[in-house]
């Protein structure tokens, strides 16, 4: 059986066969988990926003029309969902509990030494985490996922010379950051 | 010497670096880069974030996981389609009235709906009375969470979790070890501790991590 196109996978289904939609969740499961994994950061909200994102497929695909690509419409929901859910939690602990704990670090004690090294991949992770949504959206899709431009000024409906800033920005600032954090430690 | 006169590529230079651009646009990249100062300044300011970024090491999740996520998709599809009824009209025009008016007749009654804690610092108190258990494990390690720090292989994550759990312990232990709280911490079993803390003990902690925070 050969593999049959995203379209002609959503036209059967349109026409009531369950499987392929079915497929198109195997298809698409892993890269819209991890989407969702980099922007939130949080294995369980990935998972939510991952189930969600297909439950709302299944009642869209159902008048979707083939004039975009239906990975396009799935990483848009996907991307907006995460930023949300980033959002969200941001506002919900505004008090995070890590500013609490980090206070901590402030010398003196000795078992303190033990963490002062905080790992470099840990600190880039974070300067990712910080980053604008915009810019924190495009590195994803761009650096970790490796969609084209194209593809990306699709998903996130930006012009493909504003993602190119987006992209450059993002890692200036992830360096920047894990500049500043050296620096602070170090003093 | 030749003066400048091809465009900057800034935005072109991190796909340049990560060696994601075709041979003809990266022909033009290093040729403008030869002569332009601006921009080979501005690529010595990322490459080694570029470099540091393609180190970082993949995170994984169970193939296991990826295998249940379809069953449980359907399984969520189900039950919204056994919710629906609901949320049929006829439901509908005889619920919002109802409600609307029972809230009115409460509102009217001056009767407070929804029973609120008075003072207390609202913003923080989730912090603590609103942990899962997984969180309380994380953050103050507990037992389970001692196994999954010794299954991790990841120096960096193993690193943070210590660091975090080390101080997170010390604020609270502090916070108990306070005289008015009476409370004798056995030092490995926070997690019992804080789940055994009455609503006083947490406020009490609340206004500790409270301290530290405008401190
Ligand atoms: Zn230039």
């Amino acid at each position: 059986m050969s593999l049959l196109k995203d379209f002609e996978l959503v036209e059967k289904f349109q026409q009531g066969d369950e499987t392929s939609f079915n497929e198109l969740v195997k298809r698409y499961q892993e890269k819209i988990y991890w989407i969702a994994r980099r922007i939130a950061a949080d294995h369980d909200a990935a998972d939510d926003i991952a189930q969600e994102v297909f439950i709302k497929a299944y009642s869209a695909l159902k008048d979707f029309r083939g004039d975009s690509a239906v990975y396009t419409w799935l990483y848009r929901v996907t991307v907006n969902l995460s930023l949300n859910y980033v959002r969200r939690k941001k506002a919900r602990n505004f008090f995070r509990i890590d500013d609490f704990f980090t206070l901590e670090s402030d010398g003196n004690d000795s078992p303190d030494k033990i963490f002062e090294a905080k790992e470099h991949n840990q600190l880039l992770n974070e300067a990712i985490q910080q980053l604008p949504e915009k810019q924190k959206a495009a590195f994803i899709l761009r650096y970790q996922e490796e969609l084209t431009y194209e593809e990306i000024s699709d998903i996130l409906k930006t012009s493909v010379g504003g993602l190119k800033a987006n992209y450059f920005h993002a890692v200036k600032k992830i360096g920047e950051y894990v500049n500043r954090a050296h620096k602070t430690r170090s003093i | 010497m030749s003066i400048v006169r091809t465009k900057h590529v800034p935005f072109e230079l991190v796909d340049y670096l990560e060696g994601s651009v075709d041979a003809a646009a990266r022909r033009r990249i290093t040729e403008h880069l030869d002569t332009c100062k601006r921009c080979r300044e501005e690529m010595e300011t990322i490459a080694s974030t570029v470099s540091e970024l393609k180190a970082m090491p993949e995170e994984t999740v169970p193939q296991t996981y990826f295998a249940g996520f379809l069953p449980r998709l359907h399984e969520s599809l189900q039950k919204k389609r056994e919710k629906k009824p609901l949320w049929n009209p006829r439901a509908v025009y005889v619920t919002v009235p109802v409600l609307s008016f029972v809230v009115i007749f409460f509102l009217l009654l001056n009767v407070p709906i929804l029973e609120r804690k008075p003072n207390l610092h609202e913003s923080i108190r989730p912090l603590i009375v609103d942990l899962s258990p997984d969180d309380i494990a994380e953050v103050m390690g507990s037992r389970l969470h001692g196994e999954v720090l010794n299954e991790t292989e990841n120096p960096a994550v193993y690193n943070t979790m210590m660091r975090k759990q080390y101080n997170a312990a010390k604020v609270v232990k502090d916070a108990l070890e306070d005289k008015s709280m009476s409370l004798s911490l056995n030092e490995n079993d926070y997690q019992g501790v804080i789940e055994s803390l009455n609503d006083d003990q947490v406020d009490h902690i609340i206004v500790r991590l409270k301290e530290r925070t405008i401190l």
